[in-house]
């Protein structure tokens, strides 16, 4: 039951950046993963760890905006990061804390 | 394939074999290349290019072709966005950090400025990474008419960057690092090493320090410009670092303390003149000595030691000796067997004083005339 109403918030998320980044992923799944918090496939697959749920809203947000934005840009570029840093300003130090992060 | 799809200036192409899946841009690029139309110079047109599939690709061609003008006008928002994000950040980063007054040239204005507010080590973070932003949004930005207004603005901070980056290295002749757009716009009013003409080589001695006193001029600039003259002067003559090392660290202390704010760069000149008296005088007592100048500073540095002074043995009479010895095992640097012998030797004029007195004197003199 937990999980399900935490995916809920996850793909609330989701809906919430897509519409913010004028995206359209073509399927979201919230699985178990081991070693990544989120990816993000070419063809418009967005996956998200279901334990991303537990975590701080600020860190869901910046993991879901990464991954959305990669439907923008493929990369992790400098307009990666330019577009990040206008969603998410205060992404580099959300990425750095993910090291502390156990995953 | 690569290059034949995005060379300029290609021969035209009328027909093109597709031998391997090819998909989205990739493909879109592939079918442009041999669907230019052509007229040589015999007026002989080309109206069509031929496609010849061999994969079965051109399933793909349609969904390549959708290119979607919403992911171009997706791409133009997200500029737009950047634009606005650029406009806030270089107004911000101006009115923080190129303000210098009104007094002086423009010299004098960035000199004031690199050696205020930049001497805190965090403020010189905070500006790097603000400026590197800045400069980042102007290199995906840029060429755009909007940028015009911006140029004038973003061409100073970069001055600035480049200016604290180079003054504020440890050795001189550092180049800051410059992204490629922002390079070339630069590149026209200012060359690199311009940009670095704040920081100079001089010399660490009472003369130059005398002659700066007079100059105008930040004294916290200068403070740094000498202390990189030591360091270079080590760096250029490596029998003279055993001799200049001691010197550097006391130089090094006086220079952490005017960074952090610990003392004035008035006060800091004082104590360097101090140094630079003492270098003098080490410099001048080494060339009347006849010694070499690693066996120099053996003497100098154990003039004040108090187990020699003890044992009345005379520190100058010692680096003598010792390098008469050092004669003796010319290879002892690389060779181990005669690095043995050679220390063996000299413990022989040291044999009055206490065992770990010797040991440690010992140590200090291979250390210092091997390297």
């Amino acid at each position: 039951m937990i999980s399900e109403r935490s995916n809920g918030e996850l793909r609330e998320r989701v809906v919430y950046w897509s519409k913010r980044l004028s995206v359209k992923p073509r399927l979201v799944r919230i699985q178990r993963m081991t070693r990544k918090w989120g990816s993000c496939s070419t063809s418009g697959t967005l996956t998200l760890a279901v334990d991303l749920a537990q975590q701080e809203r600020a860190f869901q947000n910046f993991v879901v905006a990464h991954e959305l934005l990669h439907l923008r840009v493929p990369n992790h570029g400098k307009l990666f990061k330019a577009l990040m840093t206008v969603h998410v300003p205060e992404w580099r130090d959300l990425e750095a804390s993910k090291k502390t992060v156990k995953k | 394939m690569n290059d034949v799809l995005l060379t300029v200036g290609a021969p035209p192409l009328y027909c093109l074999y597709l031998d391997k899946p090819m998909r989205d841009h990739v493909l879109l690029q592939a079918i442009a290349r041999v669907n230019r139309p052509y007229v040589d110079k015999e007026s002989v047109q080309k109206k069509v290019g031929l496609v010849v599939d061999f994969v079965g690709v051109l399933r793909e061609l349609k969904k390549a072709l959708q290119f979607d003008s919403l992911d171009v006008s997706g791409l133009i928002e997200d500029l737009d966005l950047l634009l606005v994000d650029f406009k806030a950040k270089i107004a911000k980063a101006a009115s923080e950090y190129l303000d210098a007054g009104d007094e002086g040239g423009a010299d004098e204005r960035l000199e004031r400025l690199v050696y205020g507010r930049f001497m805190d080590r965090d403020v010189r973070k905070a500006f790097f990474e603000s400026y590197q932003e800045i400069e980042d949004l102007w290199e995906i930005l840029s060429p755009s008419p909007e940028l015009r207004e911006y140029i004038v603005a973003f061409k100073r901070l970069t001055v600035l960057y480049a200016a604290v980056r180079n003054a504020y290295a440890e050795k001189i002749g550092f180049i800051a690092d410059l992204a490629h757009k922002t390079r070339r716009l630069i590149e026209g009013s200012a060359t690199q090493e311009q940009l670095g003409r704040l920081t100079k080589a001089v010399t660490f001695d009472t003369k130059t320090l005398d002659t700066l006193r007079r100059d105008g001029g930040s004294d916290e600039g200068k403070v740094f410009n000498l202390v990189r003259g030591l360091q270079k002067e080590m760096d250029d003559d490596q029998n003279a670092a055993p001799l200049l090392q001691p010197l550097k660290d006391r130089a090094e202390r006086i220079l952490k303390d005017l960074q952090d704010r610990r003392t004035t760069g008035l006060a800091a000149m004082d104590l360097l003149a101090t140094l630079a008296a003492e270098k003098d005088a080490a410099v001048k007592a080494a060339e009347e000595s006849g010694l070499s100048r690693r066996a120099f500073a053996v003497s100098w540095s154990l003039k004040d030691d108090a187990a020699l002074n003890c044992a009345s043995v005379n520190s100058l009479d010692l680096a003598r000796e010792a390098e008469t010895i050092s004669k003796r095992f010319p290879n002892a640097t690389v060779n181990s067997d005669e690095q043995r012998r050679f220390r063996a030797a000299l413990y022989r004029p040291l044999l009055k004083l206490p065992t770990a007195d010797r040991t440690r004197i010992v140590d200090h003199i291979l250390a210092t005339l091997l390297g």
